[in-house]
């Protein structure tokens, strides 16, 4: 862009899509980088002149060197969560098979002992009951927080694929548009204009007051098969004849041919009429 | 913040994409299609008589003639709908007909005949244009041609020239016992009546601005004198009858005047203008070269006329308020009998082009010459009152005829003609009913 390049010619119809397009380029370019770049901080990059790189290859090559779909920083790399410690079920406690009274020889029963016997068998069962219980009681805590770790596990992993599939349907978008960028390049574009061009032209009658001067836009919407279901004056400043000589022309040539190469299609279409140019 | 960041990118992608969408434009600087396509249906005729005159074949030959229109044969129509309910758009979208004509004819009291017609946009699938109108059978052809500059009018937005007249003369005969007629004929040589009828030369008829009377050259007394007849009545005036050469009358925009080529005594024609009723000659060429074919600018403030001065024949300029004649055709070497278009900016001319004559129009301002036509012998252009189209004589070893061209050459045809050679058409002005 020489510096004798005007605003005027700068902004005129035929520059001002290029603009655009550069401009935003450029911002996505900011973008991604700065999405790579978030790992390892980076003083801010001076925007203006990452504003300025719009070669259309480069974004497509940055993509390709370093991927931007890992822009989001791993979520911490969460301890495989460990197989639950399976708590062994505790052995039962065996049942405290009383012994059989050994026959006594004597039916001499000492009742005290008989008594101490009888509590610290009680005390046993109470103490394995009591253990059996807390194990269970940490059991369920284990399990419960071993579940909320895999849900949030399990969160952070869709967050993961969202925002992956979310850059990945980004980055397709944009390289869409690079695909239809490089066809407008390529002469692809111009070539399908002067294809659209002759079309309409053909059906064209232009009536007197078609003079120098005479300037109409029309907006086209086409279905994909390039049939024509509206067009409408946006602004004219032709009589009637000359407006409706338009609309039957556009509407006479339908269907528009496609493209070759479909990225360049697009459903809606600007025809401008200014005879005698 | 990559949220957000990806929220933004959504949004610019979002933006960007319809941004690209409404950017497919192309620019269309002509249209390449040379006419119109139309149907002109059959009109309905409610009667058990046949119908007086085929309206839609009127209309449609009309309309072809100016080259703005092409009709469509009416075997080829696949329905000939009468009313609006009968249309289908789709069987004329299959024809890739671009509008069609409908209508009816119905007897009312008395003999007067109710006519109706609408004009259909195929491809806007809308109606257009329709007009209810009161004729008689002997009107019918006359109310066709109406219907024709109605539709041209709301398809151009020029007005039509199907309902004005041409006049012309028709000369017949061997030498000895020749006929010359004056002719008076629809604007597509239909319904021809006779004017007026001599075994002497009729010349240069002229039509009067408000398109009442005729002016002509008339030698029935043997010599050369102009007579101003009006149409209706009939009745006639003599109004120069000088001594020596009376010739080429051109009336002035106000009807008042008329430009004149006279010779008077010393035999040497100049132009002079005269006012018709109180016969005040003004003399506005001094030249001892011959000066003739005068005609008036749109603006009626100058006349141009044909002079040998340089040599040949050229097309000079000369005000009314004075001054010397200024010369305007320069391209070739013969340029005579200027009639100037009635937005004044183009004059048609007879250009000698390589050894044929033929009508060419002059943009003086521009100077640019443009030939029309491709005759041997073409001649007398005259503009049809809507500067469309130029009406002019032609001629080969065993006849002539009459032609027309539309002013910017593209489009040419024969006019149907009475036998004999027909000389001098003059087209006229629009004409009130």
């Amino acid at each position: 862009m020489g510096a004798a390049l005007t605003a005027m010619d700068f902004f005129s119809a035929s520059n001002r899509s290029l603009v655009l397009s550069l401009a935003i380029h450029g911002l996505l370019v900011v973008l991604l980088s700065f999405n790579l770049d978030f790992s390892s901080p980076k003083p801010a990059s001076p925007l203006a002149i990452q504003a300025v790189l719009i070669d259309p290859a480069s974004l497509t090559q940055q993509a390709s060197v370093a991927p931007p779909v890992e822009p989001v920083p791993l979520p911490k790399p969460e301890p495989v969560v460990e197989p639950e410690p399976r708590v062994e079920p505790e052995p039962e406690p065996e049942p405290i098979v009383e012994p059989e009274p050994e026959p006594e020889p004597e039916p001499v029963i000492d009742q005290e002992k008989l008594l101490r016997e009888k509590q610290a068998k009680e005390a046993a069962v109470r103490e394995a009951q009591e253990r059996d219980k807390a194990a269970q009681v940490k059991r369920q805590k284990d399990q419960k927080a071993a579940e909320q770790r895999e849900q949030e596990r399990q969160a952070a992993a869709q967050r993961q694929r969202d925002q992956t599939r979310r850059q990945q349907e980004l980055l397709a978008a944009v390289q869409a548009e690079e695909a239809q960028y490089a066809a407008q390049q390529s002469g692809e574009l111009a070539r399908y204009q002067a294809i659209l061009t002759q079309r309409v032209q053909r059906f064209w009658v232009e009536p007197p007051s078609a003079n120098d001067g005479v300037d109409c836009y029309v907006s086209v919407s086409l279905l994909p098969s390039g049939d024509v279901i509206d067009a409408r004056i946006q602004k004219c400043n032709g009589d009637q004849a000359v407006q409706r000589s338009i609309e039957a022309a556009v509407r006479r040539a339908s269907p528009l041919p496609l493209p070759d190469n479909p990225a360049l299609f697009d459903r809606n279409l600007r025809i401008r009429f200014i005879p005698g140019q | 913040m990559s949220q957000k960041a990806l929220n933004m990118l959504a949004v610019i992608a979002f933006f960007w994409a319809t941004l690209v969408n409404a950017e497919l434009q192309i620019e269309i600087t002509k249209g390449q299609g040379e006419a119109i396509p139309i149907a002109v249906v059959p009109f309905g005729w409610q009667s058990p008589t046949p119908a007086p005159v085929n309206i839609s074949s009127i209309v449609a030959s009309d309309l072809s003639r100016t080259g703005r229109f092409k009709a469509l044969p009416e075997r080829e129509m696949l329905q000939k709908p009468t009313t609006s309910a009968q249309v289908d758009f789709s069987d004329w979208r299959i024809l890739d007909t671009e509008v069609v004509i409908i209508g009816e004819v119905e007897p009312r009291a008395g003999d007067s005949l109710g006519v109706v017609f609408r004009v259909f946009d195929v491809f806007g699938g809308k109606q257009l244009l329709g007009y209810q109108m009161t004729s008689t059978a002997a009107n019918l052809r006359k109310t066709a041609h109406e219907i024709s500059d109605l539709i041209y009018e709301q398809l151009t937005g020029v007005k039509g020239i199907a309902a004005t007249q041409l006049a012309y003369i028709n000369v017949l005969g061997p030498p000895k016992s020749r006929k010359f007629r004056l002719y008076v004929a629809d604007s597509d040589g239909e319904n021809a009546r006779v004017l007026l009828e001599s075994t002497q030369p009729i010349m240069s008829p002229a039509w009067s601005p408000d398109g009442r009377k005729l002016a002509y050259v008339s030698f029935e007394n043997n010599r050369s004198e102009i007579w101003v007849q009006e149409l209706r009545t009939g009745a006639r005036q003599r109004v120069s009858a000088r001594k020596g050469v009376n010739g080429a009358p051109a009336w002035s925009p106000d009807g008042r005047s008329l430009a004149l080529t006279l010779s008077k005594g010393d035999g040497n024609l100049d132009i002079y203008t005269l006012l018709i009723a109180r016969q005040v000659l003004t003399r506005l060429t001094r030249w001892s070269s011959i000066e003739t074919e005068p005609s008036w600018s749109a603006d009626g403030g100058s006349i141009y006329f044909t002079s040998d001065r340089s040599g040949g024949p050229q097309v000079y300029e000369v005000s009314l308020s004075g001054g010397s004649p200024r010369r305007v055709t320069f391209e070739g070497s013969y340029n005579a009998r200027p009639r100037i278009s009635p937005d004044g900016k183009t004059i048609a001319v007879v250009h000698n082009d390589r050894g044929n004559y033929r009508i060419a129009v002059v943009d003086p301002q521009r100077a640019y010459t443009q030939i029309l036509t491709d005759g041997r012998m073409d001649e007398s252009p005259s503009f049809a009152p809507n500067g469309e189209t130029i009406i002019y004589a032609s001629r080969d070893a065993q006849s002539g005829w009459l032609s027309t061209v539309s002013a910017d050459g593209r489009f040419e045809q024969r006019i149907a003609s009475v036998s004999g050679e027909v000389r001098e058409p003059a087209w006229s002005p629009f004409l009130t009913r």
